[in-house]
């Protein structure tokens, strides 16, 4: 079974922008910036796609740090430039169009990152007090 | 030079069937600007990957969606069988596209009802979804759910369909295709329907490159992009196939490119269902994630690409998992054909596209 | 053009059956497969709370001390994970839906443990 490429490449702030742009003058297509949470900071994935190529490009922002934006290449990376300032607190230079932290309505500041002091790490599901039901944990036993 | 005005369009307005809103600067009765915002109805579901562990949360993916949500579930196994190295029956991969190729059937009458609708034609709209509710019997007799099928998890899917059945499922799609031609030639060629439909929501081949916009809306510019054609997963055992393409880039190319793409996807089941071999269609999944591993897995929802990415950390719960759909991708598209547009046509333009603003939110 | 296709089709659809029921008066037609509620044969339960801890919306609570089994019918999404982490088989998928109810409320099945009737929670 064939499956998509795995091509994680790594990168820093510094390259990010000409990157971008050569994967642009290439005629290589923009899929997604992710935003996910890692022990230095927030890690950046921005994936690259040309038919049946798939590449991603990965670089840590330290908290603090101003990352340039890509939207200015490729237009549409404004909806992830927003979304990963809004839910992760990443301080992104020169978005296309900027909502300065407006794009989602949030009910506290960067609720994706738990670094954020405002976020509730202990919250669990519960439906009921009394009875509620086991969470299921690590050690279980698992697959289908 | 007429005098500039900032219309609010949204989130809640009669003609606008989803939750996004629009700032729109008009001239006269002409948008200049149209500035997307969403948000409205973020649900976190992304965060949820840390409270369920990876075998649950499939029923958590299949929810973003009401009208993909198996491509979902689908996606989300595709990527965690990536993520674990964890093959599947070749049976359970025929069955998965196959389920997928329904979807997209019963997503395309749905639009095409919905547009149909838009534009005042009742008469249409209810004849699409008289023949859309077929596709619902079909999940109702094999998988037991009409709209969330609960079919799929990681390692394949859970009830097998037996030959039969699917020979049953053939006979009802050629069945249908009588009714369905007579539909097309009305949705395609009625007076009223390219009135409406021709040159609204124009959108160049240059545009939707730059814009990177995913789907029938870039197939409709004459962008020959579609995910199953490179052959991943059960579409490797397909003979080629040719992405459906229209150079009109209007809203008449779009819904001619949904209305090709029904036909292509029962051609597509009919010859899975001819090739499908026996088997399994379940392998028994031992462990977790390691940590530290990742990947990354594209598919092609009724809507367009879809990007899925999830990253392990040893446990049985994944440390990220993300999903990006075909709407995030085609807001940067949606913006560019509503520039220049009459505010009268603003509905419509965004209904062309096929939005989904709450799957764009997970 | 377009419009005498359609108008065929219409002017057929006055001959044929209506495709929509009259809903209660007509009871709809379910598969076999159609996922409807949940029942437990409580009798058979041995009250071990696998399905409790895989139920992905935590819909069930088993209590192994007070011997009681009961389900939020309203919290179930209809996935089958229970019926398949079952070890004793007894829950069951029926077709039949959850009856509407003003009031969210568990339906519980008490174990009385040696007796020969069998408490089908199907029954509101």
């Amino acid at each position: 079974m064939a499956m998509d490429p795995q091509v994680f490449i790594n990168t820093t702030i510094a390259e990010i922008h000409d990157k971008a742009r050569d994967y642009q003058q290439k005629g290589w297509r923009f899929v997604a910036l992710t935003g996910s949470t890692v022990p230095g900071g927030v890690e950046l994935l921005y994936s690259f796609s040309d038919f049946k190529e798939f590449e991603q490009l990965r670089l840590v922002a330290e908290p603090g740090a101003t990352v340039p934006a890509v939207s200015d290449i490729f237009f549409n990376a404004l909806v992830f430039e927003n979304e990963v300032h809004d839910l992760f607190g990443v301080n992104i230079k020169d978005i296309a169009i900027d909502f300065g932290g407006k794009f989602y309505g949030v009910s506290v500041p960067t609720p994706m990152n738990p670094q954020s002091p405002f976020v509730d790490n202990s919250f669990t599901v519960t439906y009921r007090d009394s009875k509620s039901a086991d969470q299921p944990t690590d050690g279980q036993e698992g697959g289908n | 030079m007429a005098e500039r005005t900032v219309i609010p369009f949204g989130p809640q307005h009669p003609v606008l069937p989803e939750p996004i809103h629009f700032d729109l600067v008009v001239e006269d009765e002409t948008v200049v600007e149209a500035i997307p915002q969403i948000g409205f109805v973020h649900r976190g579901l992304e965060q949820l990957v840390k409270k369920k562990d990876y075998s649950t949360f499939v029923s958590v993916t299949e929810r973003i969606c009401g009208i993909c949500s198996f491509g979902h579930s689908l996606g989300y196994s595709q990527t965690i069988e990536i993520l674990m190295g964890i093959e599947v029956p070749q049976r359970a991969e025929y069955l998965r596209v196959i389920l997928h190729e329904l979807s997209r059937v019963h997503s395309h009458l749905l639009w095409m009802g919905l547009a149909a609708d838009a534009f005042g034609f009742e008469n249409l709209f209810m004849q699409c979804w008289r023949i859309r509710e077929r596709i619902l019997d079909i999940f109702e007799a094999t998988t037991g759910g009409r709209v969330i099928l609960s079919a799929c998890n990681v390692g394949g899917v859970y009830h097998d369909i037996t030959n039969e059945e699917l020979k049953g499922i053939v006979d009802v799609l050629k069945g249908m295709g009588n009714e369905y031609s007579k539909l097309t030639k009305t949705f395609l060629n009625d007076g009223s329907v390219k009135s409406r439909l021709i040159g609204v929501g124009y959108l160049s081949k240059q545009d939707a490159i730059d814009n990177c916009v995913v789907g029938p809306f870039a197939r409709a510019s004459n962008v020959a992009e579609d995910i199953r054609c490179y052959g991943f997963g059960g579409y490797g055992y397909l003979s080629a196939f040719e992405p459906i393409v229209c150079e009109d880039g209007d809203g008449y190319g779009r819904a001619k490119v949904r209305a090709l793409e029904v036909l292509q996807s029962i051609d597509i089941i009919v010859e899975l269902v001819s090739k499908i071999p026996d088997g399994e269609v379940m392998v028994k999944v031992k462990g977790s994630p390691e940590d530290g591993s990742v990947s990354a897995s594209r598919l092609e929802q009724p809507r367009g690409e879809c990007f899925y990415y999830a990253k392990g950390n040893g446990s049985k719960f994944l440390e990220r998992f993300r999903i990006r759909t075909p709407t995030a991708q085609n807001i940067g598209g949606m913006t560019k054909i509503l520039q220049g547009c009459d505010i009268a046509d603003v509905p419509l333009n965004i209904l062309t596209i096929d939005p989904c603003i709450s799957c764009t939110e997970r | 053009m377009g419009s005498f296709v359609l108008g065929g089709v219409t002017f057929g659809n006055l001959f044929k059956k209506p495709a929509t029921k009259m809903y209660p008066v007509v009871a709809p037609t379910y598969t076999a497969m159609t996922k409807g509620s949940i029942v437990n044969d409580i009798e058979a339960c041995s009250l071990c709370s696998i399905c409790a801890k895989k139920c992905p919306s935590l819909a069930i609570n088993v209590d192994k001390p007070g011997k009681t089994w009961e389900i939020d019918p309203f919290a179930c999404i209809q996935c089958y994970t229970c019926v398949r982490a079952c070890p004793k088989d007894c829950l069951t998928m029926l077709a039949q839906y959850t009856a509407p109810s003003t009031t969210k409320e568990y339906k519980t099945l008490v174990k009385t443990g040696g007796d020969d009737e069998k408490a089908v929670a199907a029954a509101e």
